[in-house]
């Protein structure tokens, strides 16, 4: 495998290969960047809060008090550490079983889109034409569907659940990795030693794979690192609108949406808790997704 | 110029100034604002069904006969109506009325304004005038209305046909009539900016009492509490549908007050008394256990759940205080009410023994199907009602939809267990709507969502439907209230009340019709 | 160029028939409207027989007929609730909707490229770290959630800003200080990756050794390298906004199309709903065609036939 260092052209990467990176290598960066300690940490708790959620949650979830609606935060003294909804909920259980939901929705979503994303986007790029055409036209389509009436409408013909919620928000999301990675694969493509390996007779897939794939997988993990907390934040605003997970399934955005109407009277925390979790998963996931790429991007190790 | 001139001129210009420092005086008109839930659609009143567009269009636009706030018709352009045989109704009009356009009002324009009630292809309004085979003119200010049936309630039908000017209507068509409408109305039509506002002024040939606003702008403002915000800023002078959480906020600032009066929408729960097995909708109750016989066609059962909720608590919990229980299917206002006929008391375990002696002492599973967006806090008394059940050992599974999923499956009937709100002014139709039998000929059913046929309730509302004399009407209201007392064919629970926001200083009634008409705003 | 550009006509021809048949499938499955549109005192027979009227007896594909049919007249559609070209109604809301994504993208844009240059070219700094941490929070918070939050903020708590409407700046800041939240931490983190690409490489170093001249040659140099991720991106962002910024639109009750798609479908008033989609796919088109140009202009290898 020859090293390649080409000049620097726009959109592309500069080629390194892959199996020139060991683990131990990279254990170790993570262990000398504060951001990704403090991110790791971060994401660690929420995962653990919500898979402990039933363990650690006070309160049953769904247990109504009417006669306890709206009380107050009572922080670290008190029965109810950050208040109750406006069925007399308590708020922090319900935010445990909601980090749940949001983490198992933002995983599983993320991997449908990418593995249609990607295929599609780099089929599209390397072989131009009308196949890039095609993919090109239904990702304009894709992403000019209202995901709104796509979401209603998945609702109303196979009815609601958070599995169907998933495989529709994971389905849908295919479009903006594959223009990414279509954008990224067309310069790719022109690139000296693609012409190399098809003049040696190397199979089309095999080229894809061995030679496109891994140069535009800066941009995919950029992405994914963004469009992940997207999708979570996504089923939130399904939730918040009404068209997202039943009800009863405990959910950030639908404890956001049931709160905000007690905003203007002086019960913020209803509303605004749920997304401060929603913010710390997130941001989790963020920080650990930033040193990843951070890392793995090979024209840094120079300056380390 | 000489001296005089001079003193002239000087006389003027101080006279002007005068004038022109004098403060206004607000005791004498001014103008005013109203903050709404939502812009209006049309100003066409045919094509229209929602409330808030017609609460803007009824500024302009007049019926024949109108309500006052509590529901009574009370004459409008019509000075006096009567029963002349069992298929003709008489209405004598009001003489020297004009449109805002010029033309007069008589007998032409009723009987325009009725066929295109009619026949317009989408018109929403035909069932008001469903039965109404001729129009005569008898003369200019005499109309005959003929029905094909006897039609006891076809007066109150008209009440929801606005008069529209022939000739206009011909001239500007559909699209001139949605967006500059010209009625009889007390204010005339300045402009509309969608989304915006909309701005109405006094129309001083106004044959009826001259209100004291005399310029009327209406502000779309969708978020409740952003309109009550805008409320308490001054910038506007009223404000329709205050959320029940900001009530108190209104309250307790100075210079605002809630205006607050029991409505006459019904909220209420309709069980599936139609099938007899649990299983997949069609064939099957689709909220039930597949195969598991369908409690609710016992009596016992139902009596049993009406028996264990709590309504007092929902309306002062969950809707802080904003509602009334709900004695029967009518609000005590109207026509047919009788105070004999109370709901039962909250009596959990006397639900349970009910249960037990219906053969299901540990209770049962059902699905409860709400909608999430369409009534004040439906989503949480829908939370309640699981709480409420499950205490007495009915398992509640909650499934909210958005109304776009929700009506068109409940119009189906693919529930077992549900919730939903009716409102109409015409007590009869309130009967036939939510406990007729579902019958495409009669049209009654159209909220009956769990088939409840009782041949002899269906029998009293044909009586409600048809009976001319009030007397007789008034038994079968009275005796069709006993009945469901005892049949629970559906079980009313509350009715929301209308809440208003209004600056210190102005005063109006609220009306049960829900709508807010600035003629009838005075300042104080 | 010519035959490239009737291409990408053809192809949208293709992309709005697609759309409406889908979008018309969609809403056919999802319920009939009539129950919704007719007050409560009509009966069961005034609902079929409205139906009727309305054509939706019909199943789905004749009414996608007859809708194709009059779209080919040029009619694409009146709305059940406006008794008006639907066409209109969404084409009337569209500078509001403009009026947002313009500021939004303007200001995102403004504030992006200098923080993710200095960013990038100070890399360790504290300037590097505080961006980007302060982009992190930015692409974590849901972005309704961040409208509420300013709302409680500035208006219950503050009472500076009103809370919705379109009127003066003053209406537009807190709209707009949403949407800008997540797009501005995004377009930070583009552009400081993008350049860091190109600037981590061993001659840099070089050219920081030669000077001020070269450096500055490098790190224009380096900024181009962002450009074609930064127009994709941002073409889609901006399609993106200008369709579905339905959320912030609902909380500050902003009369755009984002809210007039949300109140269509909560009624299922089917032909606002499909016009909607006809002119946002008209609009990626349109953007995803800048884009594709924009790319030839940057990156002179790649070229259509």
């Amino acid at each position: 495998m020859a090293q390649t260092i080409s000049e620097p052209q726009p959109g592309t990467a500069a080629v390194v290969p892959r199996s020139a990176r060991p683990r131990a290598w990279l254990w170790r960066a993570f262990r000398s960047s504060p951001v990704a300690i403090a991110g790791g940490v971060l994401l660690v708790i929420m995962i653990a809060l919500a898979v402990l959620a039933p363990v650690m949650s006070p309160w049953d979830p769904q247990a109504q008090d009417l006669s306890r609606r709206l009380v107050a935060p009572s922080w670290l003294s008190g029965p109810h550490p950050l208040g109750t909804d406006a069925v007399g909920r308590d708020l922090l259980s319900n935010i445990f079983f909601g980090l749940r939901v949001s983490l198992l929705f933002g995983v599983l979503s993320i991997a449908i889109s990418v593995a249609l994303g990607v295929a599609a986007g780099v089929s599209a790029g390397y072989y131009r034409g009308r196949l890039d055409a095609l993919v090109m036209r239904a990702a304009d389509m894709q992403l000019s569907l209202p995901f709104l009436l796509v979401a209603l409408a998945a609702a109303a013909i196979w009815g609601r659940g958070l599995d169907k919620l998933i495989v529709v928000i994971g389905v849908i999301g295919w479009a903006e990795f594959a223009r990414t990675v279509r954008g990224s694969t067309l310069a790719v493509r022109e690139k000296e030693f693609v012409e190399a390996a098809r003049a040696l007779g190397a199979l089309d897939r095999r080229i894809m794979a061995r030679h496109v794939l891994p140069n535009v997988l800066t941009p995919v993990i950029v992405l994914i690192s963004v469009a992940m907390p997207r999708a979570i934040v996504a089923e939130a605003t399904l939730s918040f609108l009404g068209l997202g997970v039943p009800l009863t399934t405990p959910s950030l955005g639908l404890l956001i949406d049931g709160g905000y109407k007690y905003l203007f009277s002086g019960s913020w925390w209803p509303s605004i808790m749920p997304g401060l979790a929603l913010m710390f998963l997130v941001v989790g996931i963020n920080l650990v997704g930033d040193w990843m790429r951070d890392a793995l991007d090979p024209r840094l190790h120079g300056r380390r | 110029m000489t001296w005089s001139g001079r003193a002239v001129v000087a006389l003027v210009v101080v006279l002007g100034l005068v004038v022109g420092m004098a403060p206004a005086n607000y005791a004498q008109g001014r103008p005013v604002v109203i903050a709404t839930s939502g812009d209006a659609e049309t100003m066409d009143p045919m094509l229209t069904a929602i409330s808030t567009t017609g609460s803007v269009q009824r500024h302009m636009l007049e019926p024949m006969l109108a309500y006052d706030p509590d529901g009574k018709l009370i004459p409008g352009l019509a000075t006096s109506w009567r029963i002349v045989d069992s298929l003709t109704w008489e209405f004598k009009l009001r003489p020297g009325v004009r449109f805002h356009n010029g033309e007069p009002f008589n007998a032409d324009a009723v009987k325009f304004s009725v066929e295109r009630a009619q026949t317009h292809p989408r018109s929403l309004q035909k069932v008001y005038v469903s039965l109404v085979k001729e129009v005569r003119a008898v003369d200019d200010l005499t109309v005959r209305v003929i029905t094909t049936e006897p039609a006891p309630d076809q007066a109150a039908n008209l009440e929801s046909i606005m008069m529209l000017p022939p000739r206009y209507a011909r001239e500007v068509g559909d699209e001139g009539l949605g967006r500059r409408p010209v009625g009889t109305g007390p204010y005339k039509f300045v402009e509309w900016i969608r989304d915006d506002r909309i701005v109405m002024e006094l129309n001083l040939t106004y044959w009826g009492p001259k209100p004291q606003a005399t310029r009327v702008t209406i502000r779309p403002i969708p978020e409740g509490a952003t309109r009550v915000a805008a409320l308490l800023a001054g910038e506007v002078d009223v404000v329709e549908g205050v959320p029940i959480p900001d009530i108190p906020r209104v309250v307790r600032t100075k210079g605002f007050r809630v205006l607050r009066k029991q409505g006459p929408r019904l909220i209420f729960l309709a069980m599936d008394t139609f099938r007899d097995r649990g299983g997949r909708h069609p064939t099957g109750s689709p909220g039930l256990t597949d195969g598991a016989a369908n409690p609710f066609k016992d009596v016992r059962v139902r009596q049993a759940l009406y028996h264990a909720i709590n309504t007092k608590e929902i309306v002062e919990q969950v809707m802080g205080g904003a509602a009334a229980p709900a004695e029967q299917i009518l609000p005590p206002f109207m026509f047919g009410y009788t105070p004999r006929v109370r709901r039962p008391i909250y009596d959990p375990s006397k639900a349970k023994r009910l249960l037990t002696e219906a053969g299901y002492p540990n209770g049962f599973t059902v699905r409860l199907d709400v909608p999430t967006d369409r009534y004040v806090n439906d989503r949480e008394v829908g939370l309640a009602l699981v709480g409420m059940l499950g205490r007495v050992g009915i398992t509640v599974q909650l499934n909210g939809m958005p109304r776009a999923i929700y009506f068109p499956r409940m119009r189906v009937f693919d529930t077992s267990l549900q919730m939903s709100g009716w409102l109409t002014l015409i007590p009869s139709i309130n009967w036939s709507a939510l406990l007729g039998c579902v019958d495409p000929k009669t049209g009654y059913g159209r909220a009956n969502y769990g088939r409840h046929c009782s041949p002899e309730l269906n029998r009293l509302i044909d009586i409600m439907n048809t009976e001319m004399d009030d007397a007789k009407r008034k038994d079968a209201f009275f005796k069709a209230a006993e009945l469901t007392r005892q049949d629970v064919g559906k079980i009313p629970l509350y009715f929301e009340e209308l809440v208003r926001g209004v600056k210190e200083g102005i005063a109006m009634p609220v009306r049960v019709d829900e709508y807010i008409l600035a003629q009838e705003i005075t300042f104080k | 160029m010519t035959r490239f550009l009737i291409g990408r006509l053809l192809q949208m021809l293709g992309v709005f028939l697609v759309i409406s048949l889908v979008i018309f499938m969609l809403l056919v499955f999802t319920g009939d409207p009539i129950e919704l549109l007719l007050p409560p005192a009509a009966g069961i027979d005034q609902v079929k027989a409205l139906e009727v009227q309305l054509g939706l007896d019909q199943p789905w594909w004749v009414q996608y007929g007859r809708f194709l049919r009059s779209a080919l007249r040029g009619d694409l559609g009146t709305s059940f609730y406006f008794n008006e070209p639907a066409i209109r109604l969404v084409l009337q809301r569209l500078p509001a909707s403009l009026e947002l994504v313009v500021w939004t993208m303007l200001v995102s844009t403004i504030i992006a490229i200098p923080l993710g240059a200095m960013a990038a070219v100070n890399p360790n700094s504290w300037l590097d770290r505080s961006v980007l941490v302060g982009s992190l929070v930015g692409i974590s918070a849901p972005t309704f959630w961040i409208g509420i939050v300013l709302i409680a903020l500035f208006v219950v708590t503050l009472n500076l800003l009103p809370s919705s409407g379109r009127g003066g700046w003053e209406h537009l800041v807190l709209p707009v200080a949403t949407l800008t939240f997540y797009r501005v931490a995004l377009f930070i983190r583009l552009i400081r990756a993008g350049m860091l690409d190109v600037l981590g490489q061993d001659y840099i170093r070089t050219a920081r050794a030669k000077g001020l001249f070269e450096r500055l040659v490098i790190y224009r140099h380096a900024l181009k390298n962002t450009l074609i991720p930064f127009v994709t991106i941002g073409g889609i962002q901006m399609g993106g906004l200008i369709a579905f910024a339905v959320v912030t639109e609902k909380i500050f009750a902003w009369p755009g199309m984002g809210r007039l798609l949300l109140i269509s479908i909560e009624r299922l008033d089917y032909p606002v709903v499909v016009a909607y989609a006809i002119v946002t796919a008209a609009l990626f088109v349109v953007i995803n065609l800048t884009v594709d140009l924009l790319y030839a202009f940057i990156d002179p290898r790649i070229r259509y036939e």
